[in-house]
Order: C-alpha cells, then sequence, then structure tokens
C-alpha cells in the first residue's frame, strides 16, 4: 500500500513539473530546453522512494513523450525513450553503489556533493542514450548535436536546480503548509 | 625548477608512448582492414584510444607541471593527425583539460581523492574511465558535429568512440597501475606522505 501511495507521489511530482517546464517553455523561449526541471523531480523521486516508485515515473515518462513531444510519437519509441529516461538514473545509482561512490538507495546515508555528482553523470547518460537511440533514426540525424547540447545542458541545470531548491525550501513549505492546517 | 621540468617532461613522454602504441595498433588494424575488405573507413574512432588514460594518469601523478608537455604533445599530434582549423584548438583543449575537469569533479566532490593510481582500486578506475569517455566522447561529438557542416554518421561516431574511449583509458591505468606496483614506483611519495 505504502509503496502504491509513493508511485502516486512520484507520479505527480515528475508530471506537474514536467507541466511546469511546459508552461514556462511556452511563455519564455528556449527555457523548456535550458532548464528541464522533470529531469531533477525523476531523482527527487528516486532518492526520496527508492526504485520502488520507477513504476510512477515511467507512466509520468509515457504521458510526456505521447503528449509534450515535439515529434511524431509511435508505440514502441515513446516506450523505449520513457525506459531510458527512468533506467539511466537507476543504472548509475547502481554503479555507485557497486564501486563505493555513495549510495543513493539509502536517504539517511547521502552526501549532498554525491547527489550533484549522481546529476552530472545521470545526466550525460541519460542524453547520450535517448539521442543514440532517436539517431539510429534518419529523421533525428540533422541538428542532432545541438538537440543533444541543449538536452544535456536542460537536464543538468534542471536536475541541480530542482534538487537544490527541494532540499533548501521543501522543509519550511511543507511548515508553512501544516500551519494553514491543510495536512 | 628542475622538478616541474622533470614532471612536464615525463608527461610528455607518457603520452608520446600512448600515443605511439595507439598509432601501431591502428596501422595494424588498417592493414588488416585492406586484407579483409580492400578498403577503409576513417570515419569511425578506434576501440582502443590509450592516450585517454595516458593523459588522465599524467594529470594525477603529476598535477598541474604535465600540462605544458601534455600541451606540446596533444598539438603535435594534432598536427600529425592534419586536423582542420575549425576543430584543431578545440580538441588540443579537450584532450588536455577533459581528464583534468573529468577528476577535478571526482575529487571536489569527495566522491575519490585519486592522489595516486597506485592505491586506487580497480572499480574507482573503472569509474573513473567512464567519466572520462563520456566527457571525451560527447565533447568531441558536440565539436566535430556542430562546426562540420556535413557530418558523416552520428550514430556510427559515438558508437565507436565511446566504447573505445572506455576500453582504452581502462587498459592504460590497470598496465600503468600493474607496472607501478611491479616496479614500486611512486613509492617514495607513499612514504613521505605517511612520515
Amino acid at each position: 500500500m505504502n509503496i502504491f501511495k509513493n508511485n502516486i507521489n512520484a507520479f505527480l511530482l515528475v508530471f506537474v513539473s514536467i507541466l511546469v517546464s511546459v508552461l514556462f517553455g511556452a511563455l519564455i523561449e528556449n527555457f523548456k530546453s535550458l532548464i528541464y526541471l522533470a529531469f531533477g523531480a525523476k531523482i527527487l523521486a528516486l532518492l526520496l522512494w527508492g526504485v520502488y516508485v520507477i513504476p510512477g515515473i515511467f507512466l509520468a515518462k509515457i504521458i510526456q513523450y505521447l503528449f509534450f513531444s515535439n515529434f511524431d510519437p509511435n508505440i514502441e519509441m515513446v516506450v523505449s525513450l520513457a525506459a531510458i529516461a527512468v533506467l539511466a538514473p537507476v543504472l548509475m545509482m547502481t554503479m555507485m553503489k557497486i564501486s563505493n561512490a555513495g549510495n543513493m538507495f539509502k536517504l539517511e546515508k547521502i552526501n549532498f556533493r554525491h547527489v550533484i555528482f549522481f546529476i552530472i553523470i545521470s545526466s550525460m547518460l541519460s542524453a547520450l542514450l535517448k539521442h543514440m537511440y532517436m539517431l539510429s533514426d534518419i529523421e533525428f540525424a540533422q541538428d542532432a548535436a545541438a538537440a543533444m547540447l541543449e538536452a544535456l545542458f536542460g537536464q543538468l541545470f534542471g536536475g541541480l536546480l530542482f534538487v537544490y531548491v527541494a532540499s533548501k525550501y521543501a522543509q519550511p513549505i511543507y511548515q508553512i503548509i501544516r500551519k494553514l492546517k491543510f495536512v | 625548477m628542475s622538478k616541474y621540468l622533470f614532471a612536464s617532461l615525463n608527461s610528455f613522454f607518457i603520452v608520446f608512448f600512448s600515443y605511439f602504441v595507439f598509432l601501431s595498433i591502428i596501422s595494424w588494424q588498417e592493414a588488416r582492414e585492406l586484407l579483409d575488405t580492400g578498403g577503409l573507413n576513417y570515419d569511425l574512432g578506434s576501440y582502443l584510444y590509450l592516450p585517454l588514460g595516458a593523459y588522465a594518469f599524467s594529470w594525477v601523478v603529476f598535477g598541474k607541471w604535465s600540462l605544458p608537455g601534455q600541451l606540446i604533445i596533444s598539438i603535435l599530434m594534432s598536427l600529425y593527425w592534419a586536423l582542420e582549423m575549425n576543430i584543431f584548438f578545440q580538441f588540443v583543449l579537450i584532450n588536455v583539460f577533459g581528464p583534468v575537469i573529468s577528476v577535478s569533479i571526482f575529487r571536489f566532490l569527495e566522491v575519490y581523492k585519486f592522489k595516486d593510481i597506485n592505491s586506487e582500486s580497480l572499480l574507482s578506475l573503472s569509474f573513473l574511465c567512464i567519466v572520462l569517455a563520456l566527457f571525451n566522447s560527447l565533447s568531441k561529438f558536440f565539436i566535430f558535429f556542430m562546426t562540420d557542416d556535413q557530418p558523416s554518421s552520428a550514430f556510427d561516431f559515438l558508437v565507436t568512440y565511446l566504447p573505445g574511449d572506455f576500453i582504452g583509458s581502462f587498459v592504460f591505468l590497470v598496465s600503468a597501475k600493474f607496472v607501478m606496483k611491479v616496479f614500486h614506483l611512486g613509492d617514495n611519495q607513499k612514504n613521505k606522505s605517511a612520515i
């Protein structure tokens, strides 16, 4: 039951951040590509609730690629891209644990500097794998480097910004909400 | 002063040696390819790019005093490859400062200290090689395909450069670690730090 609840929380977190990115992207030109908040939300969800929330994040990413992407979606591509988006950070978490570079699976043992490292390498791997998958399709070969660079920096800045803001202001916001007796 | 010159010269010859081995392997590969298929494909990278490991090794072992030697050998090799001017300086800088940034990320974020190669485990070296390969391949990919008007195959570029960088740097670093252990190189520094 708890895992189901966490999955819904993760889905909402990622989905709302996708909506915010799309909304700001519509308002400010190039905002969406430069600060991609959904990446940070995904990382935060994995850090907070562990790998059990993969289904929730996967569902949010599928909805993103179906309705908010700038290419004609087919089901194989949508599922593949969503799987890459979810599994790239998990792969890096596992590698970091195996090589004693930091345990991202336990929240109480996390060093914030290791989280920054995790975001940097996850964004690199995620951008690389997604674009390598898309480069196998000839239609995406045009301007591939520019698109990949945008994705890389968007995920990097978005991830760092989201996790920094969440770690700094999550507690005060939660306390304000509690004072207002919404929770 | 002589210490710094020594570090610079050492790093120059270490990177030169790695290029020498790398070029020997390439010529062997090319000869095989010529025999097998009757043609060559220059768009593909090598699957054993040893110099990446040599640059990282020089930076870890000799520090900032290795940079002049690394810069000179990188410029000489870019001249040897006859790189076009629009990518010449970018590739020189990526060769030298790519490993510097990668190792510094590990040190600054307190993931690994990388004080020397000898005391590091194989797992930490492999992780360093992954980050080195990602940084080197991606930055060269961006430079190559954003400055080139008619890029060949971006997919083939990445599929050959990325594993080549990882395998090459890992092979070089592991070999260097093995040689240092066998010949007791770098033990003086360890003893000094212990005292």
